[in-house]
């Protein structure tokens, strides 16, 4: 092997002590937790919302649809990420959801799948304000 | 660049500040949150190569839905109409689906940790410094311009100074990518993506039912613009004119081949998202998976700039006093009451950050790894280049705050610049792609094929195109016309020049050009990658149907 290749070595050292894959929170937390967070605060204007906002949205109480999809994708979210937690550190990546908007459930071929890969450095809560 | 009208000031209340402020405090939170996975330089820069393939890809697009893209795109259909699809499904969807099937297993699959060190190995140092530097300082300068025009943005919406916005945006930017690195910035990128979404899809539904749906958007356009306006390729024959100034041979070549091509196949601030992912499978993925939410943008970024036309056809006409750009910040303040405003404000905002701090992480990780440790400090600690690639990262968008002061006097320069480095994408992708397919392909040919490339287009756009040599109606036709210039002349020089110059020796191109593998480089399949929806042939292949389908509406 000669110098040309030192650098894949390098890289494939750095993996091994990565920390990322191990204390990475998970980021549908914070997707979910804002979204909800956010479609609270706009249903609040939705179901507040005088007659002259709803003329300016051309008569649909813009705050009101918009609140009610945002709580469904948040919750959508927060469920994807308890069916489906991350995989715990040192174990092999599980099979991940991997399309965008792919809810919890949506085609699931029974890969095999370690129940109890309860992850124990995840950080809780991050961040949710 | 210019100065939005003054009536675009935003009713904003006390419940839109709220969302805006919240938001602010989770953008940090994420990046306090993720400081702590961060232990090697790998961790910041490339978040340990052990992402999931829907967050990275995700960020991949986020990377891209910059405000400066979202704005400029709305701008685009007001001003050239349907047209403007083009620089999605002709100009994204195919050049996505060529980086996830053909050149990410070089890319990934080498373990290089950017797109410039793949140039290292396959050529040499030469081309390498030549791009690392050309990359670094576009990077800074690029995220000054989104700066910049976000301060103008957020003074003519929000009343705020120009110097508050651009203080206040830089300093979360650079808080967040200095803790956590590239982890912080994809899922921030992330959470921009659906922010951006809950955002634009309000405006666009009020926006249409304002208009009278789809039909009577259709109808009022067809009225005042003509047919053409609402369709993809009328009036595109050779020898015709239409507003974009280019026939179907410049869109598709200049604008679907060289220039997409070369931005989303070696822009490393799109690239290194993928880089991120966990596994091969996972990199190839990346831009596949992008490739789908990419194909339906036009329909809340384009559609919205139609409609501002429909409502106030006076826009971008020199009577009026809003531009192009205003379409978007038009809508919101016609259209939006409280609550959903301030998340569209929010969403704009994050947009803004998001164009920027991609720009700021991939600006660090070449500006450490490719010029710091390659060439001034080599063989120091891991621990002394993550310390750099921090140090490096606060320096970036201190410059980067500087040049948006700056470009507030210089706002021309700044757009020359933004056209000179799109011309530097096209012959690096050139000398790429010859490089990953051809063995015998030399150093210096690499060099001399970036270097002549990017001149040729210099060359044609502010020679040939500005002083009217050659004649191409509008700057989109001669940006698609140099872009073929500069593809064109950087093969034919390389072409020419390996012949006469020493090939590397072939043992030391194992993995980095077609039909050789890298010793030790395969890794199994990590398990249920099998699964037929995981496979890259399969997205790959059906996002390049369901992007031909989409024009199916508006060809005939």
């Amino acid at each position: 092997m000669s110098e040309e290749y030192e650098y894949r070595h390098e890289v494939e050292d750095l993996q091994q002590k990565s920390a990322t894959a191990a204390r990475l929170f998970d980021v549908r937390r914070i997707i979910g937790g804002l979204f909800v967070i956010y479609a609270i605060i706009v249903l609040i204007a939705g179901f507040t919302a005088s007659d002259a906002e709803v003329r300016k949205a051309s008569g649909i109480n813009i705050n009101l649809w918009t609140g009610w999809c945002m709580l469904a994708v948040g919750l959508l979210f927060l469920l994807w990420m308890r069916l489906r937690p991350l995989s715990a550190p040192g174990a092999k990546p599980k099979p991940d959801p991997s399309r965008p908007g792919a809810g919890p459930g949506a085609g699931e071929p029974g890969a095999g799948e370690p129940g109890a890969g309860e992850p124990g450095g995840r950080e809780p809560g991050a961040g949710e304000g | 660049m210019h100065y939005l009208a003054e009536g675009l000031r935003l009713p904003t209340n006390a419940l839109d500040y709220t969302i805006l402020i919240l938001y602010f405090v989770v953008v940090l939170g994420v990046g306090f949150a993720a400081r702590a996975s961060v232990k090697t330089s790998l961790d910041f820069f490339l978040s340990g190569r052990s992402l999931p393939a829907w967050v990275t890809g995700l960020a991949f697009v986020a990377a891209n839905l910059g405000a400066l893209e979202i704005l400029g795109m709305a701008a685009n259909g007001a001003q050239y109409g349907v047209y403007t699809v083009h620089w999605y499904w002709v100009g994204a969807i195919p050049a996505m689906v060529f980086l996830g099937l053909v050149m990410m297993p070089f890319y990934y699959g080498s373990k290089v940790r950017s797109v410039p060190e793949f140039l290292l190995h396959r050529y040499g140092p030469s081309s390498h410094l030549l791009s690392s530097i050309i990359f670094s300082i576009a990077s800074v300068l690029i995220a000054g311009v989104n700066l910049y025009a976000m301060a103008i943005v957020v003074e003519a919406l929000l009343g705020w100074p120009q110097w508050v916005a651009i203080v206040v945006a830089g300093l979360f930017v650079l808080a967040y990518i200095t803790l956590g690195g590239l982890s912080s910035a994809i899922y921030n990128e992330v959470l921009q993506f659906f922010v951006i979404l809950a955002a634009l899809i309000p405006l666009t539904v009020v926006g249409l039912r304002r208009i009278g749906g789809f039909g009577g958007l259709k109808d009022s356009l067809t009225d005042s613009h003509g047919p053409n306006f609402v369709s993809a390729w009328g009036g595109t024959g050779i020898g015709s004119a239409n507003p974009l100034g280019a026939n179907w041979l410049t869109i598709v070549l200049g604008l679907g081949f060289c220039l997409s091509f070369g931005y989303w196949t070696t822009n490393f601030a799109e690239v290194q998202r993928a880089l991120s992912a966990k596994n091969l499978s996972a990199a190839q993925r990346t831009p596949l998976i992008a490739a789908f939410p990419k194909m339906f943008i036009p329909l809340i970024v384009v559609v919205p700039g139609l409609i501002a036309l429909v409502m106030d056809p006076d826009i971008g006409s020199k009577t009026s006093g809003l531009q192009y750009n205003d379409a978007i910040p038009l809508l919101m303040s016609e259209l939006l009451p409280n609550g959903v405003l301030g998340l569209a404000v929010t969403g704009l905002l994050a947009a803004f950050m998001a164009g920027m701090a991609a720009n700021v992480s991939s600006f660090n990780t070449v500006f450490t790894n490719d010029i710091w440790r390659a060439y001034v400090r080599k063989g120091r600690s891991d621990g002394y280049y993550l310390l750099t690639g921090r140090v490096v990262t606060a320096i970036g968008v201190l410059v980067g705050m500087g040049t948006a002061f700056i470009a507030s006097s210089f706002s021309n320069i700044m757009n020359y610049l933004q056209t000179l480095f799109s011309f530097f994408n096209v012959p690096l992708f050139c000398v790429f792609i010859i490089g990953m397919f051809w063995k015998r392909a030399t150093a210096a040919a690499g060099f001399w094929g970036l270097l002549c490339g990017t001149v040729a287009a210099l060359i044609n756009y502010f020679w040939l195109y500005r002083a009217d040599v050659i004649s191409i109606p509008s700057d989109q036709g001669a940006n698609f016309v140099s872009a073929i210039v500069a593809f064109v002349v950087g093969g034919v020089v390389m072409v020419a020049v390996t012949p006469f110059t020493k090939p590397r020796p072939v043992e030391s191109l194992a993995g980095l050009v077609y039909g050789t593998t890298a010793p030790g480089a395969a890794e199994p399949p990590a398990p249920g990658d099998e699964a037929w929806y995981r496979r890259p042939a399969v997205l790959g292949w059906s996002a390049l149907i369901l992007a031909a389908l989409c024009y199916i509406p508006f060809s005939l």
